[in-house]
């Protein structure tokens, strides 16, 4: 009984607590002048913010391969990289906890234009190993935000094994 | 150990509602925080991003105020419990996301040490909130009486 009585009493106090948080949420989104819009497609607010950062269109990347103007950079995993990647790209594995990484960039030109890429525009990789590469002198790099997947879904040349 | 317990709710409580507090201020860069840790889908980022911070604030309080249920101490652990196994995910896969525990500000990844040092404190978040839980529980039983 006493057990049912305190259930239903932190039953009742989850309800207002959460009611109110719901309540506060709602009001003031739609009274600031910078709400969010309740349904926001993520991938292109994702898309326009790595653009404003300096990266590439895969349109862009795809003239630059063309004209051989362009080392592509693969961040994504060798097993990846082995089952399908731009035709003369490097693989670069990029781990965040890796602390060899600044060796393995050492082997990359720096006059060169350089484009790294991942899967997509859910892989964070491409845009974290340009801030990392930019951070240690490589200033002509760039990221292709769509990735991978963009290249395939305009139908550029894939190349498959290492 | 009622003035310990106090000292529990109050660390507890304020912790949670400073934590919130720049969220509140800056929802779009919290959602951003939010959409990096790659967990959930484009749908759930802004009612995510907007109704968590009030609930971290409206159970903060609520936990300071000493209530005699253990309903916000529970929903503070639960969120707890969220994000130890958000970080713990994101550790293991080799994602280094910027936390946005308690700053929104875009930093670049964090190195996996920094985000050990996030999970150990989010334990230790969850030990104190299970604590105070615990009390809530043993409060609240009397007070029935």
């Amino acid at each position: 009984m006493i057990k049912k009585l305190i259930l239903s009493r932190t039953a009742l106090e989850l309800l207002i607590l959460l009611g109110f948080s719901c309540l506060f949420a709602v009001g003031t989104n739609s009274l600031r002048p910078d709400g969010l819009p309740w349904k926001a497609d993520w991938k292109q607010v994702r898309l326009e913010q790595a653009l404003s950062h300096g990266a590439i269109t895969t349109p862009t990347a795809y003239f630059l391969w063309q004209s051989q103007s362009a080392i592509f950079i693969d961040a994504r995993s060798l097993e990846s990289f082995s089952a399908g990647h731009i035709p003369d790209a490097r693989s670069l594995p990029y781990d965040p906890f890796d602390f060899t990484f600044s060796d393995k960039l050492g082997q990359l030109p720096k006059d060169d234009l350089l484009v790294v890429y991942c899967d997509g525009l859910e892989c964070s990789k491409a845009g974290e190993m340009v801030e990392e590469m930019r951070a240690k002198g490589f200033e002509n790099v760039v990221s292709m935000p769509e990735g991978f997947i963009g290249w395939a879904a305009i139908q550029a040349p894939v190349e498959v094994g290492q | 150990m009622s003035l310990f317990f106090r000292i529990c709710r109050i660390i507890l409580g304020l912790t949670f509602v400073v934590a919130s507090i720049d969220k509140i201020a800056n929802p779009a860069a919290f959602a951003d925080a939010v959409y990096n840790y790659r967990i959930l889908p484009d749908m759930l980022i802004t009612p995510v991003a907007l109704l968590l911070p009030y609930i971290e604030l409206v159970c903060g309080v609520h936990v300071m105020l000493n209530r005699k249920t253990p309903a916000g101490t529970a929903i503070l652990v639960l969120l707890t419990i969220i994000f130890i196994a958000a970080i713990g995910f994101n550790i293991q896969r080799g994602l280094n996301t910027a936390c946005g525990c308690f700053s929104t500000e875009a930093l670049p990844g964090q190195l996996k040490s920094e985000m050990l040092q996030v999970l150990y404190r989010d334990i230790g978040l969850l030990l104190l909130g299970l604590l105070v839980m615990a009390q809530d529980l043993m409060t609240s039983r009397k007070s029935t009486y």
